[in-house]
């Protein structure tokens, strides 16, 4: 009931805040470029602007609402309410993943126009978006300022990133496969079908992913909180 | 309710420890005020109080837990009334206290009504973000009464208030108190203290210097004395002595007779008198 509460809260947040309107300017943006893009690669291109963008967008978005949450002296409120660590950060993540399914499925459907598997699409890119933006949660836990974040954000953010592009782009080793961002993409290119079906392995990889994320995350998150809640205002 | 034992706190950025050995123990139903100047450590023991600094020396339990052990379910019974106010600046008053009020168990109190006892309801659907900081401060208070908490934790709860609104702030204070509450209240105002508090603790550099109620502290140190003036060749004198002995007093009784005496008052000491004769500090 309570994570149901803080997960309206949030989307309401993404409401007020402008997140939707952004996801649906820049979703609209991407369907106009594949509107232009030659038809043999559409399939490909829609699989790397839904793997970089709607799926890892939120983990940007995720560390601006934790720094704006913050400036607002939120998270002094936050640590002395009964709302679980653990239901504010899957709150955070889900409710982003929620933006990112609607935006990879908008552009797949009036990008693409083509019968795909849309449920798994949305699994895929709900599952993968929840796993990013725990990652960046953490990141901005550590993060002083927007910049601070910008700048610590860089190494984890080409850890995720680079292994899937080279998936995506036809390299083949063992070492690519445990990146949840290979996971991803692989399972984004099932269901486009432009990839071979996804072993059970690449599911294994996000939930062991978001295992991690949240476990280390539920740590994490009130001890930061802790600390800035003895800052003056 | 809540039972302090010899607790010490440093924080990592400091040198020394900034509360220094605190003891004290609140009842059921109190108004319990610390008292003391800017940067005493009033709200650093009320962080301590409310589980929000745990790495503290000492025991420190409220409601029955050791306060480092509390779980989530634990605010469910606690209100915080916070020193800065923390509110989402694009959301409408009210979309604020229902977004926070949903994550309670509890049954939510007429939030409108609370909103018209502190003068916002016609800012009821304002966006915080336009609200002055006293209009905040009444926010804040609103926030944590609304889940009907058995523990209030009010940190100068009137500062930056107009005395209007101060007033009806204190006496919503007092209501609480009569339904049960037990409340924590930091100030630097004496005047609050002494109307508010059951009892007040004087906190001076993170150490209590006295607890006591705020007439006992009152009535310690100097006794009482009596000014008073009578007419003398055409001219106004004063004289002083102590209320106890006013009765005896041989000068008192010739102008009493006499009829010349003009005017006649008692001097109390004010709680900030009897705070500066103990802690060698004012409260400003
Ligand atoms: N996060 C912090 N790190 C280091 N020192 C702090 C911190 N917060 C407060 N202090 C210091 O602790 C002392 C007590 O502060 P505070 O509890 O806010 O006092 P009060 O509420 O009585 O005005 C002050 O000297 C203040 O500067
Ligand atoms: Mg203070």
């Amino acid at each position: 009931m309570r994570f149901f509460s803080a997960l309206k809260g949030d989307i309401r947040y993404h409401i007020k805040y402008g997140f939707y309107f952004l996801y649906m300017f820049i979703s609209a943006l991407y369907i106009i470029g594949l509107f232009m893009c030659p038809y043999e690669y559409k399939g490909f291109a829609a699989s790397i602007i839904i793997l970089t963008d709607p799926a890892m967008l939120g983990s940007f978005f995720i560390g601006g609402i934790w720094l704006l949450e913050r400036q607002e002296g939120l998270h002094r409120f936050w640590g002395i309410s009964p709302l679980k660590p653990l239901e504010y950060v899957l709150s955070k993540a889900v409710s982003l993943a929620f933006i990112s399914a609607l935006s990879a499925v908008l552009i797949v459907a009036i990008g693409l126009q083509e019968t795909h598997n849309y449920l798994l699409l949305t699994a895929s890119v709900f599952m993968g978006s929840v796993v990013f933006n725990i990652i960046g949660l953490i990141i901005a836990s550590y993060a002083r300022s927007v910049n601070h974040y910008m700048l610590i954000a860089i190494p984890p953010v080409t850890l995720l990133t680079v292994p899937s592009l080279l998936t995506a782009f036809g390299s083949i080793h063992p070492l690519l496969e445990i990146s949840p961002g290979t996971a991803l993409w692989r399972m984004i290119g099932y269901s486009l079908g432009i990839a071979d079906t996804p072993v059970l392995w690449v599911w294994g990889v996000q939930v062991l992913f978001a295992a991690l994320g949240l476990y280390y995350a539920n740590c994490r998150i009130p001890a930061a909180m802790q600390t800035e809640g003895n800052q003056k205002a | 309710m809540i039972s302090v034992q010899d607790v010490y706190l440093k924080y990592p950025a400091a040198k020394d420890d900034t509360i220094q050995g605190i003891s004290f123990t609140v009842e059921q139903g109190e108004i319990f005020g610390f008292l003391g100047p800017s940067g005493a450590g009033k709200s650093t023991l009320q962080k301590i109080l409310t589980g929000v600094l745990r790495q503290y020396r000492g025991s420190v339990r409220v409601l029955d837990v050791e306060i480092n052990t509390r779980k989530s379910s634990f605010y469910e019974n606690i209100g915080v009334d916070f020193e800065f106010p923390n509110f989402y600046g694009k959301f409408t008053a009210l979309e604020n206290l229902r977004g926070f009020a949903s994550l309670y168990s509890a049954k939510i109190a007429d939030i409108m009504l609370l909103l018209e006892k502190v003068g916002l309801h016609h800012d009821a659907d304002k966006k915080v973000g336009k609200y002055s900081k006293g209009m905040k401060m009444r926010l804040g208070f609103v926030r944590c009464l609304m889940h009907n908490p058995k523990l209030l934790f009010l940190d100068e709860p009137t500062s930056g208030l107009d005395p209007a609104n101060a007033r009806v702030l204190k006496d919503m204070i007092l209501e609480e108190k009569t339904r049960g509450k037990t409340i924590i209240l930091t100030t630097h105002n004496m005047h609050d203290a002494e109307e508010l508090c059951d009892r007040v603790a004087f906190i001076v550099d993170g150490k209590i210097q006295a607890i006591d109620t705020p007439h006992a502290l009152r009535q310690s140190g100097d006794d009482t004395t009596v000014e008073y003036s009578f007419a003398k060749n055409r001219q106004e004198s004063k004289n002083i002595c102590l209320l106890s002995e006013l009765g005896a007093s041989e000068d008192f009784r010739t102008v009493l007779d006499a009829g010349t005496l003009t005017r006649i008052h008692s001097k109390e000491q004010t709680l900030e008198d009897v705070f500066i004769a103990l802690t060698g500090r004012s409260l400003q």
